[in-house]
């Protein structure tokens, strides 16, 4: 009987063999872990470039809106910090109009015309109505209305119409049909068009302003208690300035000293305040002192530089330079700066401004 | 036996290859998809979000246009066959009742038939606009744009972030708004006024109406003001040359009647010191006091004898006037300078009804009124000179579109009309408007005001050599090449002209984006 080759029938893998499959497998495996790694830290890279880059374009969008639907945008000197002022647009809870219909809340807002035809300012105010059977005689301070409605809420409201003088406010009520004005009628007529306007967005052009004082007076502007609070937009003002008390109707208190002298100046009180600040690493976005957190970020964003140029030109560029954060792992992934540059296109030359 | 092993060898290493591919597909598919929404989120919708403002803005340029094309000529604006209704649908826009009922309105890309639901443009009409345009004030006009428009989002319908408000999505869909499935603002506004609240019909135009294809829509609103020409008592664009020492400018408004003087007492005084001067060079020598403000362009005014703001670096140009362009037929020649205007119901200069007069020179003139002194209005255009004698009946409004040059004394002028009525028109200046076509160079243009007597009239000529000699003085405004004023003339601007004077063109004076 023949001794079986044992040579033969073992098919096994030799030391050789074994140790040089395992060495390849360990290459193999090593590179397709190498790889998995790699394609993870890609995923994360990506995820938070698009997040990071998905935050930069949605803050730079919302501020292009608000710039561009603006009648007023201001820098503060360290520029950091961008406020607009937006026209009350559409009707809130709470405003004049919704008190007296309640329909009118949440509907657009039909604006009024101030100033002479070359030089006419579109005012979204609040309050502001007009009547067409207003009675008044030549050097006479009564006014007759039987539509008007008059209410002691209208003492010290700015009233214009083709026979008032400029500058006519309300100086008391007698009755809901009649009211005795600041200043006599220029000369005698009915059925004129007559704007009675509210405590909402107004313009004036006559604000006195001294550099370093709080102190600002304007013979047309007819304060009242309701302006407390308001913002008021000027050349000689400082950005986020508001009316802090009134002595008169001429004469209010801001919340912060102007940083110039200016007689006859435009000013603009009141309207939606918009505020931009950038703050360590985050961006915070306010409207009327409220944050809004659909437009601020607080997550991976660097300020590197900021370059407003808003000057009040028909056109402005705002570039806005991030240095986004990237992080895997917990280690920071470092990358060069994303310029998000925004032309934005502002009216306060078109506004006549 | 062993070809079994090597068989099991082999599908060992094949299904290691497999599990090995598989796992790397899988994470590179997640990359992928990672990458894919965040392209989607990032690019597309920002795109269309951004598209969509550009065809809202570009469907009010489009009635911009129009607005401007009304001005200059009505009967070819808003042209139906582009697809503009008018009066827009109810209550598309909604109807202005205050001060006065204004009816004047139009539409375009609103579901009126024949026009469309919508205008599209773009690459592969991705683009679209609907457009109102109603007069919200008169006298001056002042016309509201509100525009919407619309962009398709390319690409798979959920494609995009959630409304999720969160560290995360941060509400990008609450930004943009985009419209899936349905348009929401017209499920929540309607047309635009109906309340969030109320109940859906075809008044307030709420519906769940779906959307072919996802979508973002924006709105924009523009206000539209006029430009009027006149801007101040004078502007000349290469000179001016005031009245002597006893020669005054100054202004009044015409509203409240006739002239009063330099100082009158209140309530006239607020619009006693109005009476600007602009000079488009550095050629300016004053006279005489001037109440008002003084612009030149490299001038050395200062503010002896003026009594407002003096600005040395104000340069502009003048548009020159072009020939007219009657928009009626033709009236017959009267035959001589003494005519009565055509009894019609024009409303205005620019009316279809208003009539056309043509000479080739106009002297001794007289133009009456066919219906005692109500408000008639008339076209003289003369290619010649005016000159001799003119005499204009009260309630005639006249305008003269001339080619050659006016002379004239002030005796001769005879302006019957009174400051201060009909309210349509209270200026006894702005009944006689003199527009003074713009030669062609080497050619010149010459108004020659001469004594004695006075002027009641606007003269709108930036071709002009104005000359005031004597002593004559003139109420009205003058837009002019050169003014001088050789003799204590006096210049009284009538503030109300720049609202009677037609528009030179309309602005944008606001813009404001319903974000709802």
């Amino acid at each position: 009987m023949k001794k079986p080759n044992c040579h033969k029938s073992v098919a096994a893998f030799t030391l050789v063999e074994i140790m040089v499959a395992v060495g390849i497998s360990s290459v193999l495996l090593a590179a397709i872990l190498s790889a998995s790694i790699s394609l993870q830290k890609s995923l994360n890279a990506v995820d938070n470039y698009f997040s990071t880059h998905m935050q930069q374009v949605r803050i730079i969008d919302y501020l292009a809106r608000d710039v561009k639907r603006s009648f007023s945008v201001t820098t503060s000197p360290d520029l950091k910090t961008v406020t607009c002022i937006l026209p009350n647009y559409i009707i809130q809870s709470g405003e004049p109009e919704a008190i007296a219909n309640s329909a009118t809340i949440g509907t657009r807002r039909t604006p009024s015309l101030n100033g002479d035809v070359n030089n006419q300012l579109v005012d979204y105010g609040t309050t502001t109505r007009t009547v067409i059977d207003a009675q008044v005689t030549i050097g006479s301070t009564t006014l007759i209305s039987a539509t008007a409605s008059f209410t002691t809420n209208d003492v010290t409201k700015p009233i214009t119409g083709t026979r008032l003088q400029t500058g006519t406010t309300i100086s008391s009520v007698t009755n809901s049909t009649t009211v005795v004005l600041s200043k006599t009628a220029s000369s005698t007529g009915s059925s004129m068009v007559t704007t009675i306007y509210g405590e909402g967005m107004r313009t004036v052009y006559d604000a006195v302003a001294t550099n370093a004082s709080t102190t600002l007076t304007s013979a047309t502007a007819a304060f009242t208690s309701a302006d407390v609070g308001r913002s008021v937009v000027g050349t000689a003002i400082q950005s986020l300035t508001t009316i802090s008390s009134v002595t008169n109707g001429t004469t209010v208190v801001l919340s912060k000293a102007a940083n110039a002298t200016s007689s006859a100046m435009s000013m603009t009180i009141g309207g939606t305040i918009v505020v931009y600040t950038v703050t360590g690493n985050s961006i915070t976005r306010t409207e009327n002192g409220t944050l809004t957190m659909i437009a601020s970020s607080t997550d991976q964003l660097l300020p590197q530089t900021t370059d407003w140029q808003a000057s009040n030109t028909e056109y402005t560029n705002s570039t806005v330079t991030f240095l986004p954060i990237l992080t895997s792992n917990s280690q920071t992934m470092s990358r060069t700066g994303t310029t998000v540059y925004s032309t934005a296109y502002l009216r306060n030359k078109r506004r006549g401004n | 036996m062993n070809l079994k092993r090597r068989n099991k060898l082999k599908g060992s290493a094949l299904l290691c290859a497999m599990c090995t591919i598989t796992v790397l597909s899988i994470i590179a598919a997640n990359v992928l998809m990672n990458c894919t929404t965040r392209y989607n989120a990032s690019s597309k919708q920002i795109k269309a979000w951004k598209e969509a403002l550009y065809a809202a803005e570009g469907g009010a340029d489009v009635a911009y246009r129009e607005i401007r094309r009304y001005n200059t000529s009505p009967g070819t604006a808003f042209p139906a066959a582009n697809g503009w209704s008018s009066p827009a649908p109810s209550p598309v826009p909604t109807p202005v009742s205050s001060p006065s009922p204004i009816s004047t309105s139009w539409a375009i890309g609103y579901n009126v038939s024949p026009s469309p639901t919508a205008q599209p443009f773009g690459v592969n009409n991705s683009l679209s606009y609907k457009v109102t345009v109603d007069q919200i004030a008169q006298l001056p006009d002042v016309y509201r744009i509100r525009s919407g428009g619309t962009a398709l989002l390319q690409g798979f319908k959920r494609v995009g972030m959630d409304d999720r408000l969160d560290g995360i999505t941060k509400g990008d869909s609450l930004l943009r708004k985009i419209d899936f499935n349905y348009d929401h603002f017209k499920a929540a506004y309607g047309y635009g006024e109906a309340l969030s609240t109320a109940t859906a019909t075809s008044g307030n135009g709420k519906a769940q109406q779906s959307v072919n294809n996802a979508q973002i829509t924006r709105r924009v609103e523009l206000i539209v003001v006029p430009i009027s020409p006149i801007t101040g008592a004078i502007k000349a664009s290469t000179s001016f040359s005031g009245p002597g020492s006893a020669g005054v400018v100054d202004s009044y408004d015409s509203k409240n009647g006739a002239y009063k003087g330099s100082n009158p007492a209140a309530p006239y005084d607020a619009d006693a010191h109005d009476g600007g001067v602009s000079v488009g060079t550095s050629s300016f020598s004053q006279g005489g006091q001037i109440y008002g403000d003084v612009t030149t362009n490299g001038g050395t005014a200062s503010t002896s004898n003026i009594s407002g703001v003096v600005d040395n670096n104000v340069a502009f140009t003048l548009a020159p006037q072009p020939s007219p362009s009657p928009h009626a037929a033709t009236t017959p020649i009267p035959g001589s300078s003494s005519f009565t205007v055509l009894a019609t119901a024009a409303a205005d200069f620019d009316d279809t009804a208003c009539p056309w007069y043509f000479f080739s020179s106009f002297s001794n003139g007289v133009i009456s009124n066919p219906s005692g002194t109500a408000e008639v209005y008339c076209n003289v255009v003369v290619t010649g000179n005016i000159s001799s004698k003119l005499t204009v009946a009260q309630g005639v409004n006249v305008r003269f579109f001339m080619y050659g040059n006016f002379s004239m004394k002030g005796k001769d002028f005879d302006n019957q009309n009174v400051d201060g009525s009909p309210s349509s028109n209270p200026s006894r200046a702005g009944h006689i408007q003199l527009f003074g076509v713009s030669p062609t160079s080497p050619a010149t243009q010459s108004i020659d005001l001469n004594p004695p007597g006075n002027f009641y009239m606007t003269i709108y000529a930036p071709g002009a050599d104005i000359s005031m000699n004597g002593n004559p003085d003139l109420y009205g405004a003058a837009v002019c090449k050169s003014w001088a004023g050789n003799g204590n003339t006096g210049f009284h601007f009538d503030k109300e002209l720049s609202n009677i004077v037609k528009p030179s063109d309309y602005r944008v004076a606001s813009y404001v984006e319903d974000v709802r």
